[in-house]
């Protein structure tokens, strides 16, 4: 199993990718990091894309996920929370837990969709964006945490 | 000032009051005074969040129609009092959330096990009288309580994120980890207001129905979280009964209207003959009836068999993802909020009599029957409940001088079937939402 957590957009956008299998302790650690980067980005309103579309595995208790990997879900300064995903499962899972928490959620099939639907709600992000599609990105950026 | 304004009032007084007099000395105590204090932007979000602006509703809504215009500052104080002391009862009741039959447990779970049983038993010696030193039999679980997030154990973890934000902005010389994993000192507060409380009222004769009340509450939580096997249901109703804080509450303000603010001189025979105790303990039986299991119950049978078929075709139409009960309670479409105290006790853990027994099932599809049964027989002594309450009242009535005891109780078990009518995480529909 893998998870990586860095900025997307530096102090706005959180970029969450996970891969194969997840345990409950790592589902836990990678929303601590994300409340973190949640927390240092810039007011009013970071927001969290989370990719699952290589993600195998994933503890489904409600409970628990509620308890112990929501931490992110806290934070006032979260904005939308888009998942990434075709698998029903995850759409499911992910809609109850971010109904609970009362936090702005969509699900996208692919990254460019997510991305395009943000660029929409948050229109700041507009040049962001647009700069980042000229200049993309390295995977693992400086400010990136890889857990593998 | 207005019966609501004063009892706010006086119970703000009263938490700092407690604060100060029963908490030992910490950031959680600093924290909490500058909670409630004007130096927080967010103290309205706070006072709700600490379940202190519910409490206030259900002290007007209790004493409201019973009480003189006289009357009102001293009776406000008397609210403030054990208002103060509920606040602490909302933190160690959260430690409760994930320990449920249906829940599973991780190493924190365990932990707060532990921590509960302690607290319990030193709450249980201090109320019977056997020593006077919390603190210290409390301290060997002060360190397994670091490992336990108060935010993640509330059901409002964001509310808190936001006040702790506010705070840390204006005292950086605190963390977050030392206020969130901090509950050991409200443990120690809560034992020693409960004390003080019952202490006082010892000296009137609803004493021992307040002593005794607050015992079995403790006893009984321990109880619930040792459970690791099914029950009869009307077993799990009177272990549910003991948990709820309805007899101290009850016998509190019984004592407080009849006894100290106008007595009543015919209080003794009520309860020397166990009337008033029976009263106390079938309006317990209702409020836990609808903290449990909430509109549910007054449904008629054309009514749940509609509910429950909407249920069965959504776990039809998703029985690809739904693999887990929870999954399919959560997940079904509620549009009137029939299922909200279901709901709240699956996604926090809770302990619910409705929904116990259900961990002993073998799939969905069996539990959801079995849901469906325990919802019809506790409809049935819902309603049971109901007119023996009303009997009860009646009798009462007949025999005192003034309808406060009666009007007390009865007004008690309506703000609770109210609030458990509304959505559990909207502002009226829980003590802390």
């Amino acid at each position: 199993m893998a998870y990586n957590i860095s900025w997307y957009i530096p102090k706005r956008v959180v970029h969450a990718t996970f891969m194969g299998e997840i345990t409950l302790s790592e589902a836990e650690t990678a929303s601590e990091l994300t409340a973190q980067l949640i927390g240092d980005g810039d007011p009013p309103m970071v927001h969290l894309i989370a990719d699952t579309t290589r993600l195998e595995r994933f503890p489904t208790n409600l409970n628990l996920l509620n308890r112990s990997a929501s931490k992110h879900l806290w934070q006032p300064k979260l904005g939308w929370t888009i998942v990434i995903s075709t698998n029903s499962t995850t759409r499911f899972i992910s809609g109850i837990i971010t109904q609970v928490a009362r936090v702005r959620f969509r699900m996208f099939p692919t990254l460019e969709d997510g991305m395009a639907f943000l660029a929409d709600q948050d229109s700041s992000l507009n040049p962001l964006i647009n700069n980042k599609a000229l200049h993309a990105a390295p995977v693992n950026s400086p400010e990136s945490q890889i857990v593998a | 000032m207005s019966l609501q304004a004063e009892i706010a009032k006086a119970t703000i007084e009263n938490v700092r009051s407690s604060l100060v007099r029963h908490m030992p000395l910490s950031p959680q105590r600093n924290y909490y005074l500058w909670g409630i204090s004007n130096a927080n932007p967010y103290r309205e979000d706070f006072i709700q969040m600490i379940g202190v602006n519910q409490l206030i509703n259900l002290s007007t809504q209790m004493i409201g129609d019973i009480i003189e215009p006289a009357d009102q500052a001293t009776i406000a104080q008397y609210c403030g009092r054990i208002n103060a002391y509920f606040m602490y009862e909302i933190i160690s009741d959260n430690l409760a959330n994930g320990l449920s039959a249906l829940c599973v447990f991780d190493d924190n779970a365990s932990m707060r096990r532990d921590v509960l049983h302690a607290f319990n038993h030193v709450m249980v010696t201090r109320l019977k009288g056997e020593h006077n030193d919390t603190a210290s039999l409390l301290q060997p679980v002060e360190n397994l309580t670091k490992n336990i997030s108060c935010f993640a154990q509330s059901i409002t973890p964001r509310k808190h994120q936001a006040c702790i934000n506010a705070y840390l902005s204006q005292r950086p010389d605190v963390t977050q980890q030392e206020i969130e994993y901090g509950v050991w000192p409200f443990l120690v507060a809560n034992i020693e207001a409960c004390h003080e409380l019952t202490e006082y009222m010892s000296h009137f004769q609803v004493g021992p129905l307040l002593s005794q009340g607050g015992i079995d509450r403790y006893q009984g939580v321990t109880r619930t979280i040792q459970l690791d096997h099914g029950l009869p249901l009307n077993e799990l109703v009177r272990m549910g009964t003991h948990t709820v804080s309805v007899v101290p509450v009850l016998a509190y303000f019984a004592g407080v209207l009849s006894e100290i603010i106008r007595v009543e001189p015919r209080l003794h025979s009520v309860i020397n003959d166990g009337t008033l105790a029976d009263a106390l303990n079938t309006a317990a039986v209702i409020v836990r009836l609808v903290n449990d299991v909430g509109m549910l119950l007054t449904l008629s049978q054309q009514e749940r068999k509609t509910v429950f078929t909407g249920i069965q075709q959504h776990f039809q139409t998703h029985s690809g993802d739904i693999d887990a009960f929870d999954h399919l309670l959560m997940s079904v479409p509620d549009e009137y909020t029939m299922l909200t105290r279901l709901q709240k006790d699956l996604l926090h853990g809770e302990f619910n009599i409705c929904l116990h027994n259900l961990a002993y099932t073998n799939s969905v599809g069996e539990a959801l029957t079995l849901l469906e049964n325990n919802v019809a027989n506790l409809s049935e002594q819902y309603y049971r409940s109901q007119t023996h309450l009303h009997d009860l009242l009646a009798s009462i009535d007949r025999r005192m001088t003034s309808r406060t005891l009666s009007n007390l109780i009865a007004g008690f078990v309506r703000f609770h079937e109210m609030i458990y009518a509304e959505p559990y995480n909207s502002s009226i529909g829980e003590y802390v939402a």
